[in-house]
């Protein structure tokens, strides 16, 4: 079904308008914590009026994973693959778009509307994206377990052409969790070997501030750098930072990036508690850590048999290091990545 | 939202960058997002992995946070 309508759409568009692009990629991770995800997508565009552009992208990614997460709720090797379905249209400066995600144990309806304005002689763009979604929460093995999750946010950003060599964009952003927010299968173990399933706040308003900063170098060369500062009322602040530089050579642009993230942990979260409390967490990802990744990238930009190609190769190396969290100090990795686009 | 006046009136005050010095800035490699797919893909990896999500405008759903 899923297929058939990306088939519909490619139909489409192509009978409309030859301005079709279409792009297939397929990404590999896999970490030292026994994880392993395959993602793969395929997703096409085109017009179908002189100001009316469509598209539509189907993901699937194939998770097989026996994680300190898995293994510490006792359930051993998981293997699940989850599908996801998005279709937009653009009219003019606006976008909207909707996302279908579904995996055996959550379903997700996600809206999203965007905006952009250009304006000073498209020296300045202004632009704001609205999301909104609804999680259905269910667990495998419990055929009465069933919450929702509700989510809002809203983007906006200015990106301003400062110099003929300099693009920036700052960035503010906001979003609001409401509803079911822990893992069904993660517990925690307090006092005298007691347990209770994980339990945080029904609620997280988060807030991000992100600036980025292209700056073409000497010849055909450009630095890419980005900042983002996060923080939300679970008491957890982030720092990321990342540089990618890109040299071009011939058809080819090889570039070179890294990226550094840093937060702190949730104020409810601690390595151990004495005694039950109202919200306890086993999850390494609210507590302080640090992580970063490096990695190349080779991207081909011609025509190949007469069509304008796009062939992208990207690897990345990354390690994680969780000061607080026992059962997991370290996680280290790979992702490796293969996309193709095609300009029909 | 005043930092977004700041901005623009920083833009209306500064001599415009004219089309034809903008060559440079036409390249893929100076694009803020030049492959929304690979974008959405990487992004995915780092919100499934850390606390902080947002600040990217990628999109998505489900949770995939195994």
């Amino acid at each position: 079904m899923r297929l058939q309508l990306i088939l519909l759409v490619l139909a489409r568009v192509a009978a409309a308008d030859p301005d079709v692009t279409a792009a297939a990629r397929t990404s590999v991770y896999a970490d030292s914590d026994h994880t392993n995800v395959v993602t793969s997508a395929v997703g096409a565009s085109g017009n179908v009026a002189s100001d009316v552009r469509i598209d539509a992208q189907y993901l699937v990614d194939a998770v097989s994973a026996a994680s300190v997460d898995v293994i510490t709720a006792a359930t051993g090797r998981i293997h699940d693959v989850r599908n996801e379905l998005t279709t937009g249209v653009t009219v003019g400066p606006v976008h909207a778009a909707y996302i279908y995600s579904d995996e055996h144990d959550w379903t997700s309806h996600t809206g999203a509307l965007g905006v952009t304005h250009d304006l000073a002689d498209h020296q300045l763009t202004l632009g704001a994206t609205a999301t909104l979604g609804i999680n259905h929460v269910t667990k495998m093995g419990d055929m009465d377990f069933s919450r929702k999750l509700g989510t809002g946010g809203l983007e906006v950003y200015a990106a301003y052409t400062a110099t003929p060599r300099d693009v920036i964009l700052v960035g503010v952003g906001g979003s609001y969790l409401s509803g079911y927010q822990a893992s069904p299968y993660r517990f925690v173990v307090y006092g005298d070997l007691r347990a209770v399933f994980e339990r945080v706040p029904a609620t997280r308003p988060r807030e991000t501030v992100t600036l980025r900063w292209n700056h073409h170098l000497f010849r055909d060369s450009a630095l890419r750098t980005q900042v983002r500062g996060y923080r939300d009322d679970w008491g957890i602040w982030a720092l990321t930072a990342s540089a990618e530089y890109i040299v071009g050579v011939g058809p080819v642009d090889l570039g070179a990036h890294v990226r550094g993230y840093t937060q702190s942990e949730a104020s409810f979260y601690l390595p151990y508690y004495p005694t039950e409390r109202k919200y306890m967490t086993h999850d390494r990802e609210l507590t302080r850590f640090r992580d970063g990744f490096a990695g190349i990238t080779a991207v081909y930009l011609d025509e190949l048999f007469g069509q304008d190609v796009r062939i992208e190769l990207d690897v990345d190396a990354f390690a994680f290091r969780f000061d607080e969290f026992a059962s997991l100090r370290s996680r280290t990795g790979i992702v490796a990545g293969l996309g193709v686009g095609l300009a029909l | 939202m005043t930092w977004m006046f700041v901005i623009f009136a920083l833009a209306a005050g500064c001599a415009g960058v004219k089309p034809y010095q903008r060559e440079r800035l036409a390249k893929p490699k100076m694009q803020l997002s030049d492959d929304p797919q690979a974008t959405e893909m990487t992004e995915h990896v780092y919100e499934s992995r850390e606390g902080a999500a947002g600040g990217t405008a990628s999109g998505g759903g489900g949770c995939g946070c195994n």
